[in-house]
């Protein structure tokens, strides 16, 4: 495969077109800048937008995620010169089993719109695997206003054979979040392995990590909804694949925050993206999410 | 139910109504380490709700500011500690301490010493022991409260102040009463006494000082906030005359309000 084939298409978040598919980590400066000033004017909040597995409901108690993720993947290295806009639905629900442990299924529907370099296009919609975990908190320190705590993940990417979006296999995962939390600002960092049982030219393990560091801009205590805030964040999410392939993204967001409800905004921008064809790299994700405890 | 859980809703009293009731728990305040967002309070509420002695459509007011979990308790579910406790553990949090808002009637039947309240639960003959908070002033209070118990014993009080989990670090703990302010329950008149310029503590302290030793008194609050000065006597018919003169004394003015016996 010619990795340095140009492409057509072009970036649509404003960034110079890269030219080429060499290792571009740092070089998209954009993602970097906005990350930091997010972090550096104090952003981030208990579950991060790009990751789920910081949910923590109380014993018995359910936590309800519902998002919107659009995202356009570019830069095709084969002679198909893709364009991808693709929309995705992850649904997580937490369930709190004990205070330590909580259960989290996510469900990903998906729609996706291929935009091939012939004029051609093609359109596809199904559920992605669904992911089930569990998560049990081994460490919590807590002090007036502010808490540690750490946890170990453990559970499985359940195929659901859809032609489109699965993986058809069994992948188990593991991982670890690490959380501490004060009235002010809060920091979640959470490492995850994904064993895929594939096989093949899609059997690829996955290492995500993900550090979200949120700030409170400003809140206060309503007599209507109890506690509220208002809440920068700023996220780093890695991404690196047995094959060599890695992605790095800088995302910036806002929180909503109530006692039962979370409204959340952000955008992914990639700080650096190296990788393999036939994959195609990311110009931009765009995130709308929803939060309800019951 | 843990004894001291029934103990407290029987026998602590705050804000005696003017005819003696059984006493209960009315209001429940928490300490709760590791509340640091709104997120958080759900889980609170949640727990706390399941609580037997949480009415139903109760308002759990959590403070992430103060970081305290505040509810009611429903009148004539005994009081119990342990399971506000596990209720918060069970919202993912920990609990540190416990204060009481209670109402009803305290009968003192075991001695009052230096180092605090022993009261005892007429009806299952439990005891509990309350020590008085580190408040200098309060002092004042509590040395009249043990001075009236040493030569009454087994009258009636009624007690107003705060019941308090101390340390509050440990599920065994024991249990501190802020006094406010106390009166007894057996006397013969209740003599309200208007005082112009009772302006800070200090008046107050001067004003219970002096009216105190005067015979016939039981006990003297005087409050500089609403400029009041109650004395209880044992007689039904007090000199009044001589109380107010005795405020006069300290230069300050002093009316009588009423008197009040109390009913048959």
């Amino acid at each position: 495969m010619d990795r340095s084939k140009p492409s057509r298409r072009q970036p649509a978040s404003g960034r110079a077109s890269h030219g080429s598919r060499e290792c571009r980590f740092v070089k998209n400066r954009a993602g970097a800048i906005l990350t930091c000033l997010a972090v550096l004017a104090g952003s981030a909040r208990g579950a991060g937008l790009n990751t789920d597995v910081a949910l923590t409901p109380p014993k018995d108690g359910w936590i309800l995620r519902v998002q919107w993720r659009y995202s356009r993947l570019f830069d095709d290295p084969t002679p198909l010169d893709r364009e991808v806009h693709r929309s995705v639905q992850p649904i997580t629900l937490v369930y709190g089993a004990t205070e330590n442990l909580a259960i989290l299924g996510t469900v990903p529907v998906t729609y996706r719109k291929i935009e091939f370099g012939s004029g051609a296009t093609q359109t596809d919609t199904g559920v992605g695997d669904i992911t089930l975990l569990g998560k049990y908190r081994f460490f919590q320190e807590d002090k007036p206003g502010q808490t540690t705590r750490w946890a170990v993940i453990g559970g499985l990417e359940v195929p659901t054979f859809d032609d489109n979006f699965s993986s058809e296999s069994f992948d188990p995962i593991i991982g670890t979040v690490f959380t501490h939390q004060r009235l002010d600002w809060w920091i979640d960092w959470d490492v995850l392995y994904k064993l895929n049982t594939a096989g093949g030219a899609n059997g690829d393990d996955e290492l995500r990590v993900d550090v979200a560091y949120s700030h409170r801009l400003v809140g206060g205590e309503s007599e209507i909804t109890g506690p509220w805030g208002l809440y920068a964040i700023a996220e780093i999410n890695a991404r690196y694949l047995t094959d060599g392939s890695a992605q790095a993204f800088g995302s910036p967001g806002l929180q909503y925050i109530t006692p039962n409800l979370i409204l959340e905004a952000g955008v992914q921008l990639p700080i650096g993206q190296d990788l393999k064809s036939p994959r195609l790299e990311t110009d931009y994700t765009v995130v709308l999410s929803l939060r309800v405890q019951f | 139910m843990s004894t001291i859980g029934r103990w407290l809703a029987l026998a602590i009293g705050l804000c005696l109504p003017a005819a003696p009731a059984p006493g209960a728990v009315e209001q429940v305040s928490i300490r709760v380490d590791g509340l640091a967002c709104p997120f958080c309070a759900f889980n609170i509420e949640k727990r706390v709700k399941t609580l037997e002695g949480v009415p139903g459509g109760a308002r759990i007011v959590t403070s992430l500011e103060s970081g305290v979990a505040t509810f009611p308790w429903r009148p004539g579910v005994a009081f119990d500690p342990d399971a506000v406790r596990r209720a918060i553990r069970e919202a993912g949090f920990t609990p540190r301490q416990i204060r009481l808002k209670a109402t009803g009637t305290v009968r003192v039947a075991a001695a009052v010493n230096a180092k605090g309240l022993g009261l005892i639960d007429e009806a299952t003959g439990h005891g509990l022991s309350l020590r008085p908070a580190e408040r200098a002033d309060r002092r004042e209070s509590w040395d009249a409260l043990r001075a009236f118990a040493g030569a009454d014993r087994a009258r009636g009080i009624r007690v107003e102040g705060e019941v308090l989990s101390e340390p509050s670090d440990r599920d065994e703990v024991s249990w501190q009463l802020v006094l406010h302010r106390w009166s007894p329950l057996e006397f013969g008149a209740e003599v309200v006494i208007g005082v112009d310029a009772l302006s800070c503590e200090g008046c107050s302290l001067r004003v219970m000082q002096a009216l105190r030793p005067l015979n016939g008194v039981i006990h003297v609050e005087a409050d500089h906030e609403t400029d009041r000065v109650r004395v209880w006597t044992r007689a039904a018919s007090p000199d009044v005359a001589a109380l107010r003169e005795s405020i006069a004394s300290l230069g300050f003015k002093a009316g009588h309000l009423h008197t009040r016996v109390p009913e048959p």
